[in-house]
Formats: C-alpha cells, sequence, structure tokens
C-alpha cells in the first residue's frame, strides 16, 4: 500500500524522462526532481528513492517538506543507481517514510540524449509474410500507456469514486420532551419533538446523496387567562437528492427541498441548485424554487426565489475567501426583496480567524417604509485567536435592521413605524487570561444601543480545572447588565464534570432585577435560578441528557425539566 | 447607582462611532500583523489516491482492510485519531463514520478551519454567526444556558419570561430561526391587551408603556405601583 501511495504522487521529472526532457531545455538552469523519503538510518542519514539514474551525484542539496510543515535542507552523500543516502543539515528532525522531497540539479546534467547510431549496412527487410487467420483471434495492438524500463512494476493508488463505493446511509433519529410547570395555577407548557434525518450515498449507484429529514412536533400551552395553545405538526425539512461537487466532479446539482449549499444565507428552497467549481478552487451557482416559510408549518408555494452567487478563494487552502450573491424574491406573484449578501473569511494558522457577513436589501420606490435605496439589514463580524495559550479573546459586532418584507418571516408582525426606525448594533468582547494553579480569569464586555437606548453588559469571574478531581470545572463570576427596561446585578456559580463517556453539571444564579422607571420602591426584585443538567454517551451512538431548571422570584415559582435521546448510525 | 450609570452611558454615546472605527482599527491591524501560516497545500483532488492520504500508514495493508475489499475497513478496525493525527475526537464525533469528515466533498483540513460549519449544515442560515459553540456541545447538541446568554441582550430574561419557552418570542426557533423581535410588551402581548377588561385598557387608553403599571414578576395582575 505504502509503494502503490507513493507511486500515486504527482507527475515528477525522473530518470530518462527528465533527460529526455532537458534536450528541450538547454535554456533552463535547473531541473526539479522529486522524490521520497524511503527509510530513516539514524544519524541524520536518510535514504530516498532517486539516485544516479535520476541524475543524482554526491553533494547534490535535497529539500525536504514534511506534511506537517516546514523545510529542511540535506545533501546527498551516497548514491547508487536507483537509490541515494542523503545527510541532513539538523540533527534534530528525523524524516518519517514517505517524507517528500525535491533535489534541484544543473540543467546541463540533462543533455539532449545522444543519437541513436545509424546502422550502416541494414539487413535486407525480410520477407512479408501473410497473416494467417485462424478464425479464433483479432489483430493485437499495442498502445503506449507511457510506461518506460525505469518505473517499478507497481501501479498508482487509483482514488475510490463515489459511484464506486457500496451504498450506505448515515443517520439520527433524536426524541425530545420539555415541560414547564409553574406556580400559577392553570399554567404549563409542553414540548414533544421526534425526528430525523438519513442520508443516502450513493443509492443509485451515480454516486449522489439523498436527503431525507423531517420532525414531529406537538406543543402545549395552557393559559388561565386565554386559550390554550396546542397544535401537532409533521414537517419535512429535508428531501433532496445531489450530484457531484466531489473532486472528481467540479459541477453540482441538487433538487428538491433543501437548504442552499452555496449560499444558506438564502435559505431553504423548495427547487434545485447548481454549482461550479473552477480553477483555482473559485466556484459560482446559481438557485431557484419556493421557499417555506421559516416557522414551524414550514409552509411552501407563496415565495418564489431567484438567487445566485460567486465565491473567490485565496488558495485550495481556502486561508481567505470572499463571496457576494444576489437573490430576488416573489410574494404571491408580487415583487418582494432584493437582496445582496457579501461574506468572507480569514483564517490564518497563528492569527486571528475571521467571519464577517453583510445582508444588504435593495429597496425601490415601492417600499413605503423604507423608501428607495441600499440597507444593511444585517451585519455580523467575529474575530477570534486560533490559538492562545496564556489569553483569548473574542470579539462579535451585530447589526441589525428590520428588512420590509411581504413574506411571513417576521412574526410577530411588527409596524412600518418599528421597520422604519428600529435599529441595533451590538459590539462585544470576550477574554480569558490563564492564571496559576490550572486556573483563569474570564471576562466579557459588551454595549448595545438601538433607536431609543443604549446598554451594556459585563462578566468578570475565574475558572478553575481540576479543583475538585479530574474533568471538574468551577465558575464562579459577577454579571451585570443595563437592559431596555431592566438593569440586572447578580452572580452565578456552575461546576461542571467532563468524562469520556458521561458530563454534569450543576448551575446557580443569584440576581437583582430593577425595572427602569418603575416606582423607586417597588421596582426591584431577586431571582433564583438552579438547574442541573447530564449527558450520558452510551456507545454505539446514542446520547441522552436531561436537565431540570427551576426560578424563584417574589412569591411565584417555575420549573422545567427536559430530556433528549439520540441515536447516530 | 444606577448599574453604573447605565455602563459608562454604553461606554459614552457621543463617542462611540470613534471607539467602534477603533476598534475595527485594531482588528484590521492585528489581522495584518499576523504570520498567515496557512495549512499545507491538501492532497485531495482527484488522482492523487485515497481520500486519507496513505504516504505514512504501516505497510501492512491488512492491519485496517479487508483483503478482499479495500473499499470497507475491518470490522476490528480501531483508530485512535488524537494519537495518529494531533485532533482528539470528542462527544459525538468519537462515534462519527470516517467518511462523514473525511469525503469526496472537500479537504477535511480546510472543512475543519472553518469550525462546525465546515461540515455540518448551519441551520440558523449564518444569521447567529459562527461560534457554534456558544451554546452547543459536542456531547449533546442540545443547547442550554440560553436564559444566561440573553441577559447579555438588550432585554434580560426574568421573573416569568424567564419561564417562558424560546418559540412564544421567536416562533421559528423550531426550525432553528431566532428572527429579530421587537422588545416593545405589545409585541408578544397583543392578545392580552385586547381582554384587559379590568380596567379596560383600551378605554384608558392604555395601550403603550406596560411597564409603567406591569412587572414581569407576575403573568396576570399589575403588581407594586
Amino acid at each position: 500500500m505504502l509503494g502503490a501511495a507513493l507511486l500515486g504522487a504527482p507527475a515528477t521529472a525522473r530518470g530518462i524522462e527528465a533527460r529526455a526532457a532537458g534536450a528541450a531545455r538547454q535554456a533552463q538552469d535547473e531541473v526539479v526532481v522529486d522524490l521520497r523519503v524511503t527509510a530513516s538510518l539514524g544519524d541524520r542519514r536518510a535514504t530516498v528513492d532517486r539516485g544516479s539514474a535520476d541524475g543524482l551525484e554526491v553533494g547534490d542539496a535535497i529539500w525536504l517538506t514534511p506534511r506537517e510543515g516546514g523545510r529542511y535542507r540535506a545533501s546527498v552523500v551516497e548514491v547508487d543507481e536507483r537509490s541515494a543516502v542523503i545527510e541532513l543539515s539538523l540533527a534534530d528532525f528525523v524524516p518519517s517514510p514517505g517524507t517528500r522531497g525535491q533535489a534541484i540539479l544543473p540543467g546541463e546534467r540533462f543533455g539532449a540524449p545522444e543519437p541513436a547510431p545509424v546502422d550502416e549496412d541494414p539487413e535486407p527487410e525480410a520477407e512479408a509474410v501473410e497473416p494467417v487467420d485462424d478464425g479464433d483471434s483479432s489483430d493485437w495492438s499495442y498502445e503506449d500507456d507511457g510506461f518506460s524500463q525505469d518505473m517499478p512494476l507497481l501501479a498508482g493508488a487509483r482514488a475510490v469514486r463515489p459511484a464506486d463505493r457500496r451504498a450506505s446511509f448515515t443517520g439520527r433519529y433524536y426524541v425530545a420532551a420539555d415541560a414547564t410547570a409553574t406556580s400559577d395555577e392553570g399554567r404549563s407548557e409542553s414540548f414533544l419533538r421526534s425526528g430525523g434525518r438519513l442520508t443516502f450515498d450513493n443509492v443509485f449507484g451515480r454516486g449522489g446523496t439523498l436527503d431525507i429529514g423531517g420532525e414531529w412536533d406537538r406543543r402545549q400551552f395552557n393559559r388561565p387567562e386565554l386559550d390554550d395553545i396546542t397544535y401537532s405538526q409533521l414537517r419535512v425539512e429535508r428531501l433532496s437528492y445531489a450530484l457531484g461537487g466531489t473532486r472528481f466532479e467540479g459541477d453540482r446539482m441538487q433538487v428538491g427541498r433543501f437548504l442552499q449549499t452555496g449560499a444558506p444565507e438564502f435559505g431553504v428552497v423548495d427547487g434545485f441548485e447548481w454549482s461550479r467549481r473552477l480553477d483555482g478552487s473559485h466556484s459560482f451557482g446559481v438557485s431557484t424554487g419556493f421557499m417555506p416559510e421559516p416557522d414551524q408549518d414550514y409552509e411552501s408555494g407563496h415565495d418564489f426565489e431567484i438567487a445566485g452567487w460567486y465565491r473567490w478563494v485565496s488558495d485550495p487552502t481556502e486561508l481567505a475567501s470572499a463571496q457576494i450573491g444576489y437573490q430576488k424574491t416573489w410574494h404571491d406573484g408580487a415583487v418582494d426583496r432584493d437582496l445582496v449578501v457579501a461574506k468572507g473569511h480569514y483564517l490564518p494558522r497563528r492569527g486571528w480567524t475571521t467571519f464577517g457577513t453583510l445582508w444588504i436589501d435593495l429597496y425601490t420606490s415601492s417600499d413605503e417604509a423604507k423608501g428607495s435605496g441600499a440597507e444593511v439589514t444585517q451585519a455580523l463580524l467575529t474575530s477570534s485567536p486560533y490559538t492562545g495559550r496564556s489569553w483569548g479573546l473574542d470579539l462579535t459586532y451585530a447589526h441589525q435592521r428590520y428588512p420590509e418584507l411581504d413574506r411571513n418571516e417576521l412574526l410577530p408582525p411588527v409596524l412600518a413605524t418599528q421597520l422604519a426606525d428600529e435599529r441595533i448594533h451590538r459590539l462585544g468582547g470576550d477574554f480569558w487570561v490563564a492564571m496559576p494553579v490550572k486556573s483563569r480569569l474570564v471576562g466579557r464586555l459588551g454595549v448595545w444601543e438601538d433607536a431609543d437606548d443604549e446598554g451594556g453588559d459585563a462578566e468578570l469571574g475565574v475558572e478553575l480545572e481540576g479543583l475538585m478531581g479530574p474533568g471538574t470545572r468551577v465558575r464562579v463570576l459577577v454579571f451585570g447588565s443595563a437592559g431596555e427596561f431592566t438593569d440586572v446585578t447578580g452572580s452565578r456559580t456552575s461546576l461542571g464534570v467532563s468524562g469520556e463517556s458521561l458530563s454534569f453539571d450543576l448551575f446557580y444564579e443569584l440576581a437583582n432585577y430593577d425595572q427602569v422607571g418603575f416606582d423607586e420602591n417597588n421596582d426591584d426584585f431577586v431571582q433564583h435560578r438552579l438547574r442541573t443538567s447530564v449527558a450520558w454517551r452510551a456507545g454505539g451512538g446514542v446520547t441522552v441528557s436531561g436537565y431540570l431548571d427551576g426560578t424563584i422570584f417574589n412569591t411565584e415559582r417555575g420549573l422545567t425539566a427536559g430530556v433528549f435521546a439520540q441515536w447516530s448510525f | 447607582m444606577e448599574l453604573l450609570r447605565r455602563l459608562g452611558r454604553a461606554l459614552v454615546r457621543d463617542g462611540r462611532p470613534q471607539i467602534l472605527a477603533l476598534a475595527a482599527t485594531v482588528l484590521l491591524v492585528a489581522c495584518a500583523l499576523q504570520r498567515p501560516g496557512g495549512l499545507e497545500v491538501h492532497r485531495w483532488w482527484a488522482g492523487l489516491g485515497p481520500v486519507i492520504p496513505h504516504d505514512q500508514f504501516p505497510t501492512d495493508c491488512s492491519l485496517c482492510h479487508d483483503g478482499s475489499d479495500w473499499n470497507s475497513l475491518r470490522d476490528d478496525f480501531e483508530f485512535d485519531h488524537a494519537a495518529e493525527t494531533g485532533v482528539p475526537l470528542e462527544g459525538a464525533h468519537l462515534d462519527a463514520h470516517c467518511l462523514r469528515c473525511h469525503n469526496d466533498r472537500g479537504p477535511v483540513q480546510v472543512f475543519a478551519e472553518r469550525g462546525c460549519g465546515g461540515c455540518h449544515e448551519d441551520v440558523h442560515q449564518g444569521r447567529l454567526g459562527s461560534r457554534c459553540t456558544d451554546c452547543h456541545q459536542q456531547m449533546s447538541w442540545l443547547p442550554v444556558g440560553q436564559v444566561e446568554r440573553h441577559s447579555r441582550t438588550r432585554f434580560p430574561l426574568n421573573g416569568v419570561h424567564a419561564i417562558t419557552d424560546c418559540s412564544r418570542c421567536h416562533p421559528g426557533a423550531d426550525v432553528g430561526q431566532f428572527t429579530p423581535t421587537d422588545i416593545e410588551c405589545v409585541t408578544c402581548h397583543y392578545d392580552n391587551l385586547l381582554t384587559a377588561q379590568n380596567p379596560d385598557h383600551f378605554a384608558f387608553g392604555w395601550v403603550n408603556d406596560c411597564d409603567r403599571c406591569h412587572l414581569p414578576t407576575t403573568w396576570q395582575a399589575a403588581q407594586g405601583f
């Protein structure tokens, strides 16, 4: 297998090929010969799979590029016809078998091959012989497949195509139940949901993927002052077939009900999406179809969309990307939304990973609340250190306004004045700083501003790892928040125990809420919250979790219990 | 002290554009000064062999494969992902099939760099950002601690609001859509306003500023004024 994988490497200039090619490269000063380490000999020495037949000579410089990164220099110290021994410059680097490398050799070493000797006295051609048809053989011919005598008699590993794989399926099935009881007589809530997702690979033998997902919900609100609310809902969330979009096939198409792959910001569609990956890993795509309304009914047929997008990436590793897309929608046949989404990321290995997305609505004079023009209706920017041993910082900026839509997306509905004026900006930073004895300082600072007010929040605390045994984490912090109607100060204490298959959390919050603008003597109250939760990975893909959450304030109480079980297969 | 004068009037209102501009500048400079490093140019593309490079695997293929079928693994196949790759798998990922992450649809290194959204479908359609682990855990995807997280917004959940299901204010919550909800009381409590007859709120013109009389410490009656 190793040998096969080695030969699965990209085409290289080697041996006779390189020599032959040299004739056409008289003007070139250097020829690059790709090679691999075949064994490490110790004492800074290793063998490589190229030798004098490939142009190597003692003293040639070699550069090794191991998969884990870096570039290491070595020099050739012994040469055989098909292999060579190299000596590394650094003693602390031991190349493993398979490590790639290159030898950069002088071009003159690969001069034009000597012309074949001309036979001055050729033998007379043999007399032509009529072929004999024996009745069970056809003419035999040999096609040159590029094999040359300096190649080992092993074939490169052929990558398995999606259509080659056996049809298989993966998925999950889950059931969840939550119930809340309160001290207000007759007031309670319950929610039962059960659903699943199945992904069939290569189900039709063409390498495609069939995706099926759905959920059944039953919800009940009992309210003494109003009519109770009870409903059951079965919802098909995904039903689609996708083909292509693999390393063998740059074109991808998907049909059915699915969340758009190229631009999820454009939402779920009952329709069709097609995309193409270009050279350099850039891509573009289009989609069309009806958009289910984003609530528990998933009612479709009212909103039709067409969309297109283009994505640029800096290189195949996608260190940076930028994407722009446009979506036009119609609601019950009338033009509704013109939406532009621009997004990008920057993912340096050592630095700050950054993601950003802008939703820009384009309005016309028919949009009465907004008026004509462009407006950023949502913006998100997050940036976080990729690694940090002694500190960490996460920054988030978010901005949101209501878009003017006919589509039944904003629930509860908002008024025209709210559409025109309402906005919010939020800027927040979460940080941690390592402290002695497996502890760290954690904190957060955030500010917000909307059309009427401004406020913010702050948290500061300590997190202790392993204080109460392996896998335990204790966090104690104080917090404050200035909201639109409420100011709050309080403290939170949590204990977490995490094992490989079992985790447990205990949480307590004590807070004082001050109602802004209320009568001074009655404007605040104390609230206690206590929660415990447990998660168990039972094996075989089964996880079970549950929680109990109690809230007490003034003379009122509420208790919520929930359980969630999932089987992944 | 009115919560430190409303947290320094939310960090000095008049200076906020400058503060935001400064924060954005610091962010951009920090990004620009970082050494990109970057991933190894991955070996995923067609023609380069198996999805997972086998260069440094043992030469005894039968350690992992059945002799007659290179497309499947032995029933007793085990792989210590943390030890062999330096990337530990946690929670539900411990039970995941290899091909769920290592597949023909893209290089796993590139997916991993993007975080959860590299492999997982973002049912929130990008509207909640890229830091999924703020709400979700790997052991169980069920989010916990949402009430605490809500205290970072302009509408901290207290009293009866802390015991109310998310979907009462965010009707799309069941399908992962937390569309913005206006925080004026009447947005969610319009039905209550219509039925408020004792006294008749409409008759008195009490249709706004509910918080002048009502605290969120009780589900029905005004209290404490």
